[in-house]
């Protein structure tokens, strides 16, 4: 009787320590997906009426209006032109003048062809906190071109144009800006 | 009769599904095998021999925190979304260790009353990978802001190689035994990484975010194969013979046999180094610049900060170096302890004089494991019951607390049928009855040739 019993637990003990494996398939792992968000540092600068003044001694004219073509190669990437499905601007202007400004963001190809509709955006004078975002949706289908743009056109315009900024001018203008990119990847491993 | 059939088939079952803890190994039923852990080991026979390829067969494999289940169970979530859930989870101390010893060759033999002398050759593959939490983590997310995306990680570790050993274990007292094996390595392959390092995106100064790669040190060094023999390695590998590289390393043991029935013993193994300087590739890049994005001059060709700028700018801050220089690698040092007390009626156990030893039937003690890792020390603490059944039938079960679990029970048999000793030992018991959810397996068996 003893030896039965002893018998019945090193049975148990023996289907116990069988080893086995719950169902796996491995073959899931064939496919990675992943969304990953970038946020990447863009353009920036400083304009006060010093740079005005150069400005405008350089090309022997008071200048109401610059303009900044910002060489854009993000989309030389191939994994970026592949993957992006949306992308944001985020812009932050402090303007210390007191004029009012207007901005214009472009988004060009390489042939001076637009690639997304331009923004406009008014800078009131003395507003050192603007904020905006530029959302570019549905860039795999309708919002397609974007992924050919190569330059950002920045066109900064003295609102009333005629009364130029002077070199006394006090203030500045300062622009800041990073992208947000969000990308969708699926990788056959 | 009965009973002892069903014991042997029990242990032979676990032989073939699972594994040994070398832990249990330790200081076990007098296993030729136990004298690779403790070279100072008692191991009162005549001789032995290993069974060719069959006297000591260890495979490991380790996963702190997580299982293969994690990662391929059928569930109804895609394997992307495991990956994250997985990745949340784990912490960059969170490792994979692989490790499997093949022994070749096992003799040995008394030279005197007091001394014996060991030899053999084994192979061994050991790899450990820790999880590069924050690269996983920039991949599949992306770059958060304010986040330090370390490159310190991304750690790889891998070593193919031949032991070739002699040990020789002597009583130096009636109480005291000391040891000491030379081991050759022979290394087949080799890799290892070294990363340092940190990518970060901050709020920045003149713009919005700076994007910083802080001193980043990418190192590989991989040794044992050259560029373009990578699709045939196995005629590789045959053809070279011992042309490996080359490296020593020494065991160091002793036993004290406080009084009859207490033992204290400890051993530091693989105290040794491998010089790799055949067929060597190392690769280092070298980084340390900060982003803050693109400068607007409006002066048309005067752009100061331009892609062109910026593209210089990284030129002169990054160096890319591929060199052969020769290098030296440590082996991973094990140390081993253990204090173990035996009682209760004694047993007779022949002797290699023919004379009948007695022994006591049982044992308790305490081990300690500890095995030196590059990403730290991976520790076992052990609680051990050891019982001699028959006069050549010995078991063993411990409880081990370990980086993987707190509850990892393990079990050994060492059985001896006239000249032959077959052992075995299981390790992680409660997590058997499903391999695929068990995060540390663990195996080992052999079988020996004993003359008294």
């Amino acid at each position: 009787m003893k030896f039965f019993f002893k018998k019945k637990i090193l049975i148990a003990i023996l289907v116990n320590c069988f080893s086995c494996s719950s169902d796996l398939d491995f073959e899931q792992a064939q496919i990675l997906e992943t969304s990953p968000v970038f946020n990447i540092s863009l353009g920036f600068f400083s304009l006060n009426s010093i740079v005005f003044a150069d400005l405008s001694s350089a090309s022997g004219v008071s200048m109401t209006s610059f303009v900044e073509d910002m060489e854009y190669q993000i989309f030389e990437n191939s994994i970026l032109r592949d993957h992006l499905v949306a992308q944001e601007y985020t812009i932050e202007i402090a303007n210390t003048f007191n004029r009012t400004f207007e901005v214009e963001i472009s988004f060009l190809d390489r042939s001076g062809n637009s690639t997304f509709t331009s923004v406009l955006y008014t800078i009131e004078a003395n507003n050192s906190n603007f904020k905006e975002k530029i959302t570019i949706d549905d860039v795999e289908t309708t919002n397609n071109t974007v992924k050919n743009t190569t330059t950002l056109r920045l066109e900064i315009r003295v609102k009333d144009q005629s009364i130029p900024l002077r070199p006394a001018s006090v203030g500045s203008f300062v622009f800041k800006s990073f992208t947000t990119l969000y990308l969708s990847t699926s990788i056959t491993l | 009769m009965q009973k002892q059939f069903l014991i042997a088939l029990f242990c032979l079952l676990s032989l073939g599904s699972t594994s040994q803890n070398k832990p249990i190994l330790y200081d076990f039923a007098e296993i030729p095998q136990s004298q690779l852990l403790n070279p100072a080991l008692n191991f009162n026979h005549k001789q032995h021999i290993g069974i060719p390829l069959l006297s000591g067969l260890h495979a490991e494999l380790g996963m702190k925190n997580f299982t293969v289940s994690d990662f391929f169970k059928v569930t109804s979530t895609s394997f992307s979304e495991r990956l994250v859930n997985i990745t949340n989870r784990l912490s960059s101390r969170d490792f994979l260790i692989v490790n499997g010893q093949l022994e070749l060759v096992n003799i040995g033999f008394k030279i005197s009353e007091k001394s014996y002398l060991s030899i053999g050759v084994y192979q061994e593959t050991d790899m450990t990978l820790s999880f590069p939490k924050d690269l996983v983590a920039l991949y599949l997310y992306g770059n958060e802001i304010n986040r330090l995306y370390s490159f310190s990680d991304l750690s790889l570790h891998f070593q193919a190689l031949g032991v070739f050993h002699a040990g020789f274990s002597r009583k130096i007292k009636e109480n005291i035994n000391v040891g000491v094996r030379l081991k050759l390595y022979s290394s087949f392959f080799q890799a290892q990484t070294t990363n340092t390092g940190a990518f970060t995106t901050t709020q920045g100064e003149d713009n919005l975010l700076i994007h910083r790669f802080n001193n980043i040190n990418l190192n590989a060094q991989f040794s044992g194969i050259k560029r373009g023999q990578e699709d045939n390695i196995e005629d590789y590998f045959l053809s070279r013979g011992l042309t490996n590289n080359l490296g020593l390393g020494l065991d160091f043991g002793f036993v004290n046999q406080i009084t009859p029935q207490l033992k204290l013993s400890a051993s530091v193994l693989d105290l040794g180094f491998i010089r790799y300087s055949k067929r060597v590739n190392n690769v280092t890049l070298k980084t340390n610049f900060n982003f803050e994005g693109l400068q607007g001059s409006f002066v048309p060709e005067n752009y100061s900060k331009s892609w062109e700028y910026l593209s210089e700018e990284i030129k002169e801050n990054t160096s890319f170096e591929e060199n052969t220089e020769s290098y030296i690698s440590l082996r991973p040092i094990k140390i081993n302890t253990a204090l173990k007390y035996s009682f209760g009626k004694y047993r007779s156990r022949s002797c290699y004089d023919y004379s009948y030893k007695k022994e006591h039937a049982n044992a308790v003690g305490v081990q300690f494991f500890s095995l030196l890792r590059p990403r730290g020390p991976q520790i076992a603490l052990i609680g051990f019951y050891e019982r001699m059944l028959t006069r050549n039938f010995k078991t063993k079960i411990t409880y081990t607390l370990d980086s993987y679990r707190l509850s990892n029970i393990g079990i050994g048999a060492s059985r001896r049928i006239g000249k032959v000793n077959i052992y075995g030992t299981v390790g992680n018991l409660i997590q058997l009855r499903d391999l695929s959810k068990s995060n540390h397996v663990i195996a080992q068996m052999g079988i020996n040739i004993i003359n008294d």
